[in-house]
C-alpha cells in the first residue's frame, strides 16, 4: 500500500485528469441513458412458462392491449354514456398506431333468428339508441349472455371497457398517450381508467422518472447535511459527494453505453451508491485531516495518510462489491441481475476514485485548519464522550455485553420461521397509484386482472380436440378464483346452436371448419385462434391471492393438462398464477444461494487481505448476528421477502463488513504499535469509532431517502438497509470488541509486534 | 373608370364559374361512365382464386366462383379448401342474404350484415363487395387529369353511411375504367387501396384479371385473380335462389 500511496501522489495531476476525461465521457453516454418499464422483460426467458406466456403476448397480441374501463354512475347502458362510448370507439380507432378497438358499440354479436341468425353487432353505432326503453332491451339482452356479462360490462352494468390494440410497429408509449390525451379531451362526464400492459409501461416510466429526480437529490441533500455537521467543512461534504457522483456517472454512463436500460429497481442505484459509497470518501478525508497537519512534505504525509487508511477501504469496497455480486448467480429478474452487476461496478468505481483520485485532489488541497474544541465545545462532543463510555464498558465487561447480544438474537430468530413471500408485482405498487386502482377494479368488476392462458396446440377444427378443450374451460370455471374463460369453442357452440343443432360442438370437423368460415377475419377472433387453425387460446383471469393458492391452481391445472395431452395435442399452460408460482419457488433458493456465496466471498476475501484465518472469523460475528437480526424482524413485523427485500442479505454481508474491517484494521494497527489489548480496544474505539458512528448515520439515512420511493419493495428495503447498517456499525463497537476482550485475541502473530507494550 | 374595370372582372368570374361547372359536369360523366363500365354487362360469371397474405406475407389460397346479374343479385361459392368447399352466399336486394354451409345441409338467413367487417378473412369489407353504382352512393370532384389518368375525389352523399370518409380513384382516361381506388378512414388518413391490373377486354366487356386490395393499417394483403369469366350468359332472376346455392 505504501507504494502504491506514492504512486498516487506523484502522478496526482494525471490521476485527476483521467478520471475528469472519464467522468465528461461518461457523462456524455450518461444522458442517453433510457428506461425499461416492461414488465413482461424483467421474466426470465430461460423460464417456460415466461418464454410462453411472451409468445403468446406477441402471437395474439395481448401484450398490446391497451384497456381503456369506463365508470358510469347511471350505468353504461343509458343514451349519454353509450353515446360517449361510441364516439371514444370510433375517436380511438383513428389514433396512429392503434390497430382496432373493440366496445359494447362494435362488439361481434351473433343472435339466434326465426329462421337463421343474426351476425351483426350488440349495438348498431349507425342507429344509436335513443330512449330509455330502448337503452334497457340491450342492456338486458348483454347481461344475459355471458360473452358480454363480466367481460365487456360489469355484472351490474356500471363499468365497461373499450379494448385498443396497438399496432406493433408503432411505440407503445406515445400511442398510449395519445388515448389518454383524446379520453382527456372528450371531457365525458363518465370515469375513466387505464389498464393493459401499454398503460401499465408509461405508469412505470413515470415512477422511474419521478424517483430518478427526486430521490437522487434528496440522497444528496441529506449526506451533504450529515458531512457537514460531523466535519464542520465545506471540503468535508464536497470530497465524499465528488467521489461518489463521479462514480454514479461512470456506472450509469456504462449502463447506457451497453444499452442496458434504467428499470423500477435499478433507478434506486444512485441512491444505493450515494449511501454506501460515501464511506469510502468519508475514511480518507478523515484520515487526510488526522495525518496532514503541516503545509511542509504535504505531499509525504498525503502518500501516508493514504497508505494508512487505503488497505482499510480497499477491502470495504471489494467486500461490498462482492456483496452485489453474489446475488446475479441465480436471480430470477432481469432487473435484479442488472442492478447487481451496477452496483457492483459502481461501488468498484467509487472505490478506485476514492483511493486515486480524492487523495490526489486532496494533496492539493491546503492544509485544514482544525477548530480547536474550546472548553464548552468539549463538553458538547456527546459522540466522542459515548465512545470513551463504551470502551470503558467493553473492556470491563465484555461476557455482559455478549450475553446481551446473544440473548436479543435468539428473540429475533423467533421471527425466522413467520418469514413470508411477497410475489405478486402489481402489489408492489403504493395502493393510490394507477395500476392498483385500475387492478382493483378488474378484480372486483371484472373478476380479476392476472391473466391465466391454456395454449392449445393440434387441428382445432378436430371436434375431439375442441371437447377437450371444453374440458379444461369447466375445469377453469369451477375455480372460485377464476372468470371471464373464453374461447373460440364459445363462438362455435354459439352458432351451433343458430344451426339448430344445439349449444354444443358440432359432431364433424366439416361443421366446425364451415362455421369457422363465418367469423374469420374477425378481430376477437385472431386472440383466440391462428390463421392457419393449428393453435388456440383458451383464456381467463384470476383474482390477486395469497402465493399458496397461485402455486396449487399452477399445479392443478397442470395436472389436468397431462392427462389431456396426447400425440394429436397438446395444451400447456401459462399466465401470471404459473409465473409467480416459479418465482416463489426461485425466491428462496436465490436468498439462500445468494447469501451463502456472499458470506464464503467475503470470509475468503477477509482472509486474504487480513491474512488470518481467525481475524476473518472474528470479524464475520457481527456479521453474522446482523443477518439473523434482521430476517427475525422482517419474520416479526410481517415485511416480506419480494424481489427487492431478497437483496437485503447479501447487501448486509457486503456492506456491513465494512465497520469490522475497520475495526479490525485500526486495532491491529495498535497492537502493532506495541499497545495491550485493553488499551488497543480502548483507542480504536475512539479512533475508528467515530467514522464508523458517522458512516452508519450517514448510510442509515441515505437509505431512508428510499421511503420515498414509488415502489414498495425499495421502501421496505430501505427501512431493512438502515435497520441492518445500524446493527452492522453497532456490532462492530461492542460485540466485535466485546469478543475480543473476553479472549484477549491479538489477531496479530507475535513477530509482527514490533514495539514493547508502551506503559507495562 | 369603374365600368372599365368591372367589365374584365365580370368576365373573368365568368369564366372561372363555367370552368367549375364544366369540371363537375365533368367529374359527374366520367363516374357514371365507370359505373357503366363495371355494370355494363347484363350478367357475368367469374372465377376466382383469392390469396390472401398476412403481415409476415403468409399466403393462404381461396377459390371461388361467382356470378351477379345487374347490382343487385349475386350468388358466391367456395370451391376450395376442400373443409370450405360448397359454403355460399347469395345476396338479393333489400340486404337480404342467405348463407349455405354444406355440412349441416342447410341454408340459414344473415341479417344485418356488418358492412365493415371483412368478407371471408380477406381484405375486402361487405361494403367493398357491393355491387351498388358509385354514383348512388358517392358525390364526384375532378382533381386533376394528367399522366392518363383522372383523379377523382368522391365523398359520400348526404344520409349515406360508410366506413370511408373520401374515396380517391384513378380514372384510366383512354377506356374511363377506374384502376386504383384509395379509401380514407374517417380521420381522412389513408387505410386501404385498391389497385386493378391486367385490365382486358372479354366478350366487348372491360374487366380485371387481378384486383389487389390493400390495408395499410394492418399491412395485410388480398389478391383476386379471375382465372375465367363469361358475360350475358342469360341468367334469369330465379336462377338466385336458395335451389341454386346448395346444389
Amino acid at each position: 500500500m505504501k507504494k502504491f500511496s506514492k504512486l498516487v501522489i506523484r502522478f496526482r495531476a494525471l490521476i485527476i485528469a483521467a478520471c475528469l476525461l472519464i467522468t465528461a465521457v461518461m457523462a456524455f453516454f450518461l444522458k442517453d441513458i433510457k428506461i425499461n418499464p416492461d414488465i413482461t422483460t424483467y421474466l426470465p426467458e430461460s423460464d417456460s412458462v415466461v418464454a410462453r406466456y411472451n409468445e403468446i403476448g406477441k402471437n395474439y397480441s395481448s401484450s398490446l392491449m391497451a384497456i381503456i374501463i369506463v365508470e358510469a354512475k347511471d350505468g353504461v347502458f343509458t343514451v349519454d354514456a353509450i353515446k360517449h362510448i361510441n364516439d371514444l370507439t370510433n375517436s380511438a380507432r383513428l389514433l396512429q398506431g392503434v390497430e382496432y378497438v373493440i366496445s359494447i358499440t362494435n362488439v361481434l354479436d351473433i343472435k339466434k333468428t326465426e329462421d337463421g341468425f343474426e351476425i351483426g353487432r350488440l349495438i348498431d353505432e349507425g342507429n344509436l339508441p335513443a330512449t330509455r326503453e330502448e337503452c334497457g332491451k340491450i342492456k338486458e339482452y348483454a347481461l344475459s349472455k355471458s360473452f358480454y356479462k363480466g367481460h365487456l360490462v360489469s355484472a351490474d352494468s356500471r363499468y365497461t371497457v373499450v379494448i385498443c390494440k396497438l399496432n406493433s410497429d408503432f411505440d407503445k408509449n406515445k400511442v398510449s398517450k395519445s388515448i389518454k390525451e383524446l379520453v382527456a379531451s372528450k371531457n365525458f362526464p363518465e370515469k375513466f381508467y387505464f389498464e393493459g400492459l401499454p398503460f401499465q409501461l408509461l405508469s412505470i416510466m413515470d415512477y422511474v422518472k419521478r424517483d430518478l429526480l427526486l430521490l437522487t437529490p434528496l440522497i444528496i441533500l441529506v449526506l451533504g447535511v450529515i458531512l457537514f455537521l460531523s466535519f464542520r467543512s465545506i471540503r468535508g461534504v464536497i470530497v465524499p459527494v465528488i467521489g461518489v457522483g463521479m462514480g454514479v456517472i461512470w456506472s450509469l454512463g456504462l449502463m447506457s453505453v451497453f444499452n442496458v436500460r434504467l428499470s423500477p429497481i435499478s433507478d434506486a442505484i444512485p441512491v444505493v451508491l450515494f449511501a454506501v459509497g460515501c464511506a469510502y470518501g468519508i475514511h480518507v478525508y478523515n484520515r487526510f485531516r488526522l495525518v496532514v497537519r503541516t503545509p511542509e512534505d504535504k505531499r509525504k504525509q498525503s502518500a501516508e495518510a493514504l497508505s494508512r487508511i487505503g488497505m482499510a477501504v480497499l477491502l470495504s469496497g471489494i467486500t461490498t462489491v462482492m456483496g452485489f455480486l453474489s446475488f446475479i448467480f441465480g436471480a430470477y429478474l432481469n432487473i435484479i441481475f442488472e442492478f447487481g452487476v451496477f452496483s457492483a461496478l459502481g461501488v468498484l468505481f467509487i472505490l478506485i476514485i476514492s483511493i486515486t483520485f480524492t487523495p490526489a485532489m486532496l494533496s492539493y488541497f491546503p492544509v485544514e485548519k482544525h477548530h480547536k474544541p474550546s472548553a464548552r465545545l468539549k463538553n458538547f462532543e456527546p459522540l466522542e464522550r459515548f465512545l470513551e463510555k463504551l470502551s470503558d464498558v467493553i473492556i470491563d465487561h465484555p461476557k455482559k455485553i455478549l450475553i446481551a447480544s446473544v440473548i436479543f438474537v435468539l428473540v429475533m430468530i423467533a421471527g425466522i420461521p413467520l418469514l413470508k413471500n411477497k410475489i405478486d408485482i402489481l402489489n408492489y405498487f403504493r395502493p393510490k397509484t394507477d395500476i392498483r386502482i385500475t387492478a382493483s377494479i378488474m378484480n372486483k368488476e371484472f373478476g380479476g386482472s392476472l391473466p391465466v392462458m391454456v395454449r392449445v396446440r393440434g387441428d382445432i377444427q378436430d371436434p375431439a380436440i375442441l371437447v377437450k378443450m371444453k374440458k379444461v374451460r369447466d375445469f377453469l370455471e369451477q375455480q372460485p378464483e377464476i372468470k371471464n374463460v373464453s374461447s373460440v369453442g364459445d363462438f362455435i357452440e354459439e352458432m351451433n346452436d343458430c344451426m339448430g343443432e344445439g349449444k354444443r360442438i358440432p359432431d364433424s370437423r366439416n361443421k366446425v371448419a364451415n362455421l369457422l368460415f363465418l367469423i374469420e377475419g374477425d378481430e376477437m377472433m385472431k386472440q383466440m385462434i391462428n390463421t392457419e387453425k393449428s393453435e388456440a387460446i383458451i383464456q381467463a383471469y384470476m383474482k390477486n391471492v395469497e402465493t399458496k393458492r397461485y402455486k396449487e391452481f399452477f399445479a392443478s391445472v397442470n395436472k389436468l393438462l397431462a392427462e389431456l395431452n396426447s400425440p394429436e395435442v397438446n395444451f400447456a399452460q401459462t399466465g401470471m398464477p404459473g409465473i409467480y408460482s416459479n418465482f416463489d419457488d426461485s425466491l428462496m433458493k436465490n436468498l439462500l444461494q445468494s447469501m451463502i456465496l456472499a458470506l464464503v466471498l467475503i470470509f475468503i476475501c477477509m482472509v486474504f487481505l487480513l491474512r488470518s484465518l481467525r481475524s476473518a472469523f472474528i470479524g464475520m460475528i457481527p456479521l453474522l448476528f446482523t443477518i439473523i437480526i434482521i430476517f427475525g424482524f422482517m419474520g416479526l413485523t410481517g415485511i416480506a421477502l419480494d424481489i427487492c427485500t431478497i437483496l437485503i442479505a447479501s447487501i448486509t454481508v457486503g456492506a456491513g463488513i465494512d465497520y469490522a474491517i475497520h475495526f479490525i484494521t485500526e486495532y491491529k494497527h495498535h497492537i502493532i504499535q506495541g499497545r495491550s489489548v485493553e488499551d488497543a480496544i480502548a483507542f480504536t474505539v475512539r479512533i475508528s469509532g467515530k467514522p464508523i458512528c458517522i458512516n452508519v448515520i450517514t448510510v442509515m439515512l441515505g437509505f431512508l431517502v428510499l421511503v420515498f420511493a414509488n415502489l414498495l419493495p425499495l421502501l421496505n428495503f430501505g427501512i431493512l438497509i438502515a435497520i441492518t447498517m445500524f446493527f452492522s456499525g453497532l456490532g462492530a463497537i461492542t460485540v466485535l470488541p466485546a469478543v475480543i476482550s473476553l479472549f484477549k485475541l491479538k489477531l496479530v502473530k507475535e513477530s509482527d509486534i514490533r514495539i514493547k507494550r508502551i506503559g507495562n | 373608370m369603374k365600368k372599365i374595370f368591372l367589365i374584365p372582372f365580370l368576365s373573368a368570374a365568368l369564366m372561372i364559374s363555367t370552368c367549375l361547372k364544366i369540371t363537375a359536369q365533368d367529374a359527374a360523366a366520367i363516374l357514371q361512365k365507370v359505373d357503366y363500365i363495371l355494370n355494363a354487362p347484363k350478367d357475368q360469371k367469374i372465377m376466382t382464386t383469392i390469396t390472401l397474405y398476412d403481415k409476415q406475407s403468409r399466403q393462404s389460397l381461396r377459390t371461388m366462383s361467382m356470378v351477379q346479374k345487374g347490382s343487385d343479385k349475386r350468388l358466391v361459392k367456395i370451391l376450395s379448401p376442400a373443409d370450405q368447399k360448397g359454403i355460399g352466399f347469395l345476396s338479393l336486394p333489400n340486404d337480404n342474404t342467405t348463407v349455405y354451409l354444406p355440412a349441416y345441409g342447410k341454408t340459414r338467413k344473415i341479417a344485418g350484415s356488418v358492412k365493415n367487417s371483412k368478407f371471408a378473412g380477406t381484405d375486402f369489407t361487405y361494403e367493398d363487395m357491393e355491387a351498388k353504382k358509385y354514383t348512388s352512393k358517392w358525390v364526384p370532384k375532378l382533381i386533376s387529369s394528367d399522366n392518363g389518368y383522372y383523379k377523382l375525389e368522391l365523398n359520400p352523399k348526404t344520409g349515406i353511411i360508410s366506413d370511408y370518409s373520401k374515396l380517391n380513384m384513378y380514372v384510366r382516361t383512354t377506356d374511363n375504367y377506374p384502376m386504383k381506388i384509395e379509401h380514407f378512414d374517417k380521420s381522412g388518413k389513408l387505410c386501404k387501396i385498391l389497385t386493378d391490373n391486367n385490365v382486358v377486354k372479354t366478350d366487348g366487356y372491360q374487366i380485371a384479371k387481378e384486383l389487389i386490395m390493400e390495408d395499410k393499417r394492418t399491412g395485410t394483403k388480398t389478391k383476386m385473380t379471375v382465372t375465367s369469366v363469361t358475360f350475358d350468359n342469360g341468367l334469369s332472376d330465379d336462377y338466385f335462389s336458395e335451389r341454386e346455392l346448395i346444389k
